[in-house]
């Protein structure tokens, strides 16, 4: 896994966040994983192919995803986590891969992502490459949101 | 004629811009079948009329314009709606973005340029649910094709049908992205002890373990997605479809596909069902 190719994701919260309405985005810290990652209770999965190749996971409670939901339309009130909420994080992942897209490209990297998949349970698992993948913690405006990379060793 | 037409609402506060909508809109291709002033009244006349496309302004003086999408959005997730606004600050587009909204205009606007977007919208739709229904059969026979290998023994395929966004997983499903020309993804999901008793065969061997049955339904998952991305490939001129490596999502959980357009077929089994589930869009503006 080459770091070179994590820092454009990171980079992308960096980005994207504040245009959203987030204020505080800080980098926690930084472990390897060996099997799977156990979700939070939402998983949001998205696969990349080309020059980056693997998965990213991004792990959160469901707690944090409706207010993450609720301060990117605004502040409008998020009861439950139902299918506009679910629209709005999977949109904010969308956002964010397209960002690091985008900045791997002006360093001549390509990459192609496909959809956003929203996996909701308290006792999954999720293999995400079959090696180790890098798990970096962020917390963003006080909720915690585990970032996992699963690119394949090439 | 008129039920050709794509029939459109206006939502605007202000006469003099619903005109100007309604006079930039292609009369042989458009019908307005409806104008409303207020937010109330775009939602109400959106219930009652089911237009294909809403133009939304943003200001309005019972409630802003992203509210009334919202309300929308709730009577129908998959409405085509295009916010026309004098202003356009990173916040309206970002929030706009958050509930599924990609498609922005700025007053004053060139009126072939909303008709262009209009119909750009709305055509792209048509092909691609078209495409994700020829896919999604191509797929199936790929289905069928790999498990007669790996089974060496019929197996039956339900006919396809439309998905649901959401998906309640037995316990066991690989998620295989698509990218290239039209992203999507596949998902094949089983029970567990179909997943064991499948390893089983095909690894000839009794005691399979977790981390076997993971691999082995990815593999399948891998055999299944290749062959139906091929045929996609061979078929049509989208442009070459790949494939991200899969992942394996372990235990009773739903699975959400949000914006797309998904079909499903299961396949019986000696060993227990398959669902399989390809579908196309999901991403921003993709449907």
């Amino acid at each position: 896994m080459d770091v070179k190719h994590i820092d454009p994701f990171l980079e992308a919260l960096h980005n994207v966040l504040p245009m959203l309405g987030f204020q505080q985005i800080t980098r926690g810290k930084l472990s390897v994983g060996e099997r799977f990652v156990s979700g939070k209770g939402v998983i949001v999965l998205i696969g990349t192919t080309g020059d980056v190749a693997g998965n990213i996971a991004y792990n959160l409670t469901e707690e944090v995803s409706k207010k993450i939901a609720s301060t990117m339309m605004g502040g409008m009130p998020v009861d439950t986590f139902d299918a506009l909420a679910q629209s709005a994080v999977s949109e904010l992942v969308n956002m964010l891969t397209a960002n690091a897209a985008m900045t791997l490209e002006s360093r001549q990297i390509k990459m192609d992502i496909s959809p956003p998949t929203i996996i909701l349970g308290q006792n999954s698992t999720v293999t995400i490459c079959n090696s180790r993948f890098l798990t970096v913690e962020y917390v963003v405006d006080g909720m915690k949101i585990d970032v996992n990379f699963g690119f394949n060793q090439k | 004629m008129s039920h050709d037409k794509y029939r459109i609402l206006i939502v605007d506060d202000s006469p003099f811009s619903q005109s100007i909508i309604k006079s930039s809109l292609q009369e042989d291709r458009f019908q307005v079948v409806g104008t409303a002033s207020t937010g109330l009244e775009g939602v109400e006349q959106f219930r009652e009329l089911k237009p294909q496309m809403v133009t939304m302004d943003v200001t309005m003086p019972d409630m802003d314009g992203l509210e009334c999408v919202r309300r929308i959005l709730d009577i129908d997730p998959d409405a085509n709606i295009i916010m026309i606004s004098s202003m356009r600050d990173q916040e309206l587009v970002g929030r706009s973005r958050a509930l599924g909204v990609a498609h922005f205009l700025q007053k004053p606007f060139p009126p072939e340029e909303l008709n262009r977007l209009a119909l750009d919208i709305l055509q792209k739709r048509e092909q691609h649910q078209h495409d994700a229904h020829v896919f999604a059969e191509l797929f199936r026979q790929a289905l069928q094709d790999s498990l007669l290998a790996l089974q060496s023994a019929p197996v039956t395929l339900s006919e396809l049908s439309e998905q649901e966004s959401e998906y309640a997983s037995q316990g066991i499903a690989v998620v295989i992205g698509i990218t290239g020309g039209r992203s999507g993804k596949m998902i094949l999901d089983c029970a567990p002890e179909t997943a064991l008793a499948t390893a089983r065969r095909i690894l000839r061997k009794d005691d399979v373990d977790d981390n076997e049955m993971r691999y082995a339904v990815a593999e399948i998952g891998n055999i299944i997605a290749g062959h139906g991305v091929s045929r996609i490939n061979d078929r049509t001129s989208i442009g070459n479809l790949r494939l991200t490596s899969p992942s394996i999502l372990f235990g009773k959980v739903g699975i959400i596909n949000p914006k797309m357009i998904g079909f499903r077929t299961t396949a019986q089994t000696g060993e227990g069902p398959w669902n399989l589930l390809v579908g196309f869009g999901g991403v921003f503006g993709g449907r």
